[in-house]
């Protein structure tokens, strides 16, 4: 049994109407921003409560304010400005937006319509550009401005995209696992390494396990994140992360998690003190929260209270996280309505927690 | 009001999908593909079905009936097709220049949301219970058309996995008009004579083994034997068209064309039995059913079928067989509009849709209608009983006259209380 002085403690749980697919704490530490379902971007702000009793702390809590409008489809992608108060965010239909994430009255500053043809699966922003990757196989650069300064084209879906530390390259990974190094400057793809687990083909079903890449803190570490597919239909897999040597390509280290109903690794965060947090969705009512060492064999902390997880988000102050996941009791053959006998969709609970001291 | 866009803003325009893809359809058709064996079965116009089976459950939302930018929706857009008004999921773009040559019904609401009763269910028409189990679609065509002119088995199956003779499918007509089935679309492993075995032997061990047979029946029941006896009596004709399931022989722009995959390379093998003049021709595919990482997992799915689905109605098209071939695409059931916690849909025959082409159907029609968020039928619902009726009668088998004899007992070809789907038939 864990230590209850170790787990982390839940604080609330924030409702949406409908399901969410990405969320992530604004740089400044004010606002929890999520992609949904329903081509909103759905916000809250941090608020300092009252205390109920005289004496007691302030409490703070996390409110909601009214969503931003102007997706048309599944906002799955999401970044912030380095700088400015804004958001970039992108859908399953293409557009690529920026708009203020903060206050009432929020300001576009540009949109993109048909910034892929299609998905827009991820965006990833350094201090000078933002990348975008899709299901049309492109990788593109941006400036914050909104300029498309260059692409690259591929055959293969798109599916996970960061930048270097430095800045200078983006880093890509495909449907099929193949990461690739390239240089905007010189448009030259520099190196490429394959990450076999990560794909596998079920009769005639591409099953891609890749979902993200991420550099750890010295950059010379680069984290493949998502599933070691074992058969297609109904997903199955086993949770997946390899510590690439990034000037090489090679794994020097691979932790898989739990069983093929456990799937995949959909998010994770770096903790500066020397760890990551990761969160799994599997078939449906299966879902893991785990902390993990590199070096280790065995998370230090894992939990299977909250089921299938498709965001996990860090704040800034490094002592709180959420989880988003999906409403209980979400699957189903066949016609089932509710009490008022409404045919009703699954929502998304995202719930707030802080970290042991 | 309801904040999200109309779908139609959104998708890509008619003039813009339809442009610069003229010619392709044209190019790419068959031109000179056609074997000469074709020509024998092509003359007879006999009518013949291709049924094809993606088992699992394909989904109706990211196919033949998208609602894109609805709660249920999903991620994808809808694009326009041939037909003005009417859209496919832009995971079907070689489909959406073919919708001409296809009719959609849209309104189906079937009976079972389990994989285990609906596959048979669907697939025996779901009678009334008489208390026998009716044949498969594919065993009822061969009892009642019998082979063609070829002589060819008249109920084959191309599958992944396993082959042999499936009597299973053919309920109470007996053994005899099961399906010959060819696992992962190659003849059963014995089939070819081997090449240390003269035509002579052959013959003469032919000889001996139907007097062992006719001695081993006499005392058996005579259904068996009679259909291995006609199992064998047709294995052999198929024997002299052996050259169908050699696929390296087939020109690599063909195979291409169909797609270097299970589904495309068994859509051709299945074109090619057609040609050959077997009457009832089942292709199947499995892994349909997306419970988990659906979204993910239909952009390679859906785009597979759409390009063999394609290639072949292109094909039967080119040759004239398409006039008296009729085309089933279907699955058990739909899916799902609610999305469940693993991205996935589960099973839904409340509101799906069946996609047909060919001999006595309407091309162009679509029929029937799904409410704006795709989760029930608006207006009139039609079961799979109503399918029996309407491809029995694009076949020319009058339901109403025509009656199965379950060893004197008559019993209706399809369900006896539905009819045919109006609109469907040409």
């Amino acid at each position: 049994m864990a230590d209850p002085k170790k787990e982390p403690k839940q604080l609330q749980i924030l409702e949406s109407e409908r399901q969410l697919l990405c969320t992530r704490f604004s740089p400044d530490g004010t606002h929890l921003i999520a992609g949904g379902m329903d081509a909103q971007v759905h916000r809250w702000h941090r608020a300092e409560v009252a205390p109920e009793k005289e004496g007691d702390e302030k409490k703070i809590e996390w409110q909601p304010l009214p969503n931003l409008a102007g997706h048309h489809a599944w906002v799955g992608a999401m970044g912030f400005h380095p700088k400015a108060k804004h958001i970039f965010t992108g859908d399953s239909w293409g557009q690529l937006r920026c708009t203020d994430y903060e206050g009432q009255k929020l300001k576009v500053h540009w949109s993109q319509k048909t910034a892929h043809d299609g998905w827009l699966r991820q965006i990833a922003v350094s201090k000078k550009h933002l990348a975008t990757v899709g299901r049309d196989g492109a990788v593109r650069l941006w400036s914050h401005a909104g300029k498309r300064i260059a692409e690259w084209k591929g055959a293969e879906e798109i599916f996970a995209v960061t930048f270097q530390p430095d800045g200078q390259r983006v880093v890509f990974g495909d449907a099929k696992g193949v990461v690739r190094v390239w240089n905007f400057t010189t448009k030259i793809i520099e190196r490429e390494f394959t990450l076999n687990e990560f794909y596998k083909l079920a009769r005639i079903q591409d099953v891609c396990g890749l979902t993200r890449l991420v550099f750890l803190e010295d950059g010379k570490t680069l984290l493949a994140v998502g599933c070691a597919p074992t058969d297609g239909g109904t997903m199955q897999g086993i949770p997946t992360l390899d510590w690439l040597d990034y000037a090489t390509g090679k794994s020097t280290q691979r932790y898989q998690f739990g069983v093929e109903n456990d799937v995949f690794i959909t998010d994770v965060a770096w903790h500066p003190k020397g760890y990551l947090l990761c969160a799994t969705s599997g078939v449906t009512g299966r879902g893991t929260t785990f902390f993990i060492r590199p070096g280790e064999k065995e998370p230090f902390y894992s939990s299977t209270k909250i089921a299938n997880i498709h965001a996990l988000a860090l704040h800034p102050d490094h002592q709180h996280f959420t989880l988003t996941s999906t409403s209980r009791g979400s699957n189903g053959n066949g016609r089932r309505l509710d009490k008022e006998g409404n045919y009703s969709g699954n929502t998304s609970p995202v719930h707030v927690f802080e970290l042991p001291a | 009001m309801n904040p999200l866009c109309k779908p139609n803003e959104h998708a890509l325009s008619r003039r813009q999908w339809l442009g610069g893809m003229g010619g392709a359809a044209a190019a790419g058709a068959l031109g000179g593909l056609v074997s000469p064996a074709v020509g024998e079965v092509l003359k007879q116009k006999e009518k013949q079905v291709l049924f094809i089976w993606l088992d699992g459950g394909m989904s109706q939302l990211e196919s033949w009936d998208p609602k894109p930018n609805t709660q249920f929706g999903g991620p994808f857009r809808s694009i326009p097709t041939k037909l003005p008004g009417i859209h496919v999921s832009e995971l079907m773009p070689r489909m959406a220049k073919k919708m001409d040559k296809i009719c959609l019904v849209r309104a189906m609401r079937t009976q079972d949301n389990s994989h285990s009763a609906g596959v048979p269910r669907i697939q025996r028409g779901d009678p009334k219970n008489r208390g026998v189990i009716y044949p498969y679609f594919g065993s009822a065509v061969a009892q009642l058309m019998g082979p063609t002119a070829s002589g060819l088995p008249p109920y084959v199956w191309v599958k992944p996995g396993s082959g042999g003779f499936k009597p299973t499918d053919a309920g109470f007509l007996g053994p005899k008009y099961g399906a010959l089935a060819f696992g992962d679309g190659q003849p059963p492993p014995n089939f070819l004579r081997p090449a240390t075995l003269s035509p002579e032997q052959d013959t003469a061990r032919n000889e001996l083994r139907r007097a062992f047979n006719f001695n081993y029946a006499q005392p058996r029941r005579k259904a068996n034997n009679e259909a291995n006896t006609y199992v064998f009596d047709t294995a052999e004709i198929l024997l002299k068209r052996r050259e169908i399931f050699d696929t390296s022989k087939y020109p690599q722009k063909e195979k291409d064309r169909y797609g270097n995959h299970l589904l495309g390379q068994h859509m051709l093998i299945g074109r090619k039995l057609l040609e050959a003049g077997c009457r009832f021709v089942k292709v199947n595919s499995y892994g349909w059913d997306t419970h988990g990482d659906h979204f993910n997992g239909t952009v390679s799915l859906v785009n597979r079928f759409d390009q063999a689905f394609a290639a072949v109605l292109e094909d039967l098209e080119a040759t004239g067989q398409l006039d008296h071939t009729l085309v089933i695409a279907m699955s058990e059931f739909g899916r799902t509009p609610r999305i469940n916690g693993h991205a996935g849909r589960d099973h839904w025959p409340e509101a799906w849709t069946i996609a047909l082409a060919g001999c006595g159907i309407n091309a162009g029609a679509v029929i029937g209608a799904t409410n704006a968020q795709g989760t029930f039928v608006k207006g009139d619902e039609y079961d799979i009983g109503h399918m029996f009726h309407t491809w029995f009668r694009a076949l020319g088998i009058n339901p109403d006259a025509v009656e199965f004899d379950n060893g004197g007992q008559p019993l209706p070809i399809a369900h006896d209380e539905m009819g045919v789907i109006p609109g469907v038939l040409a």
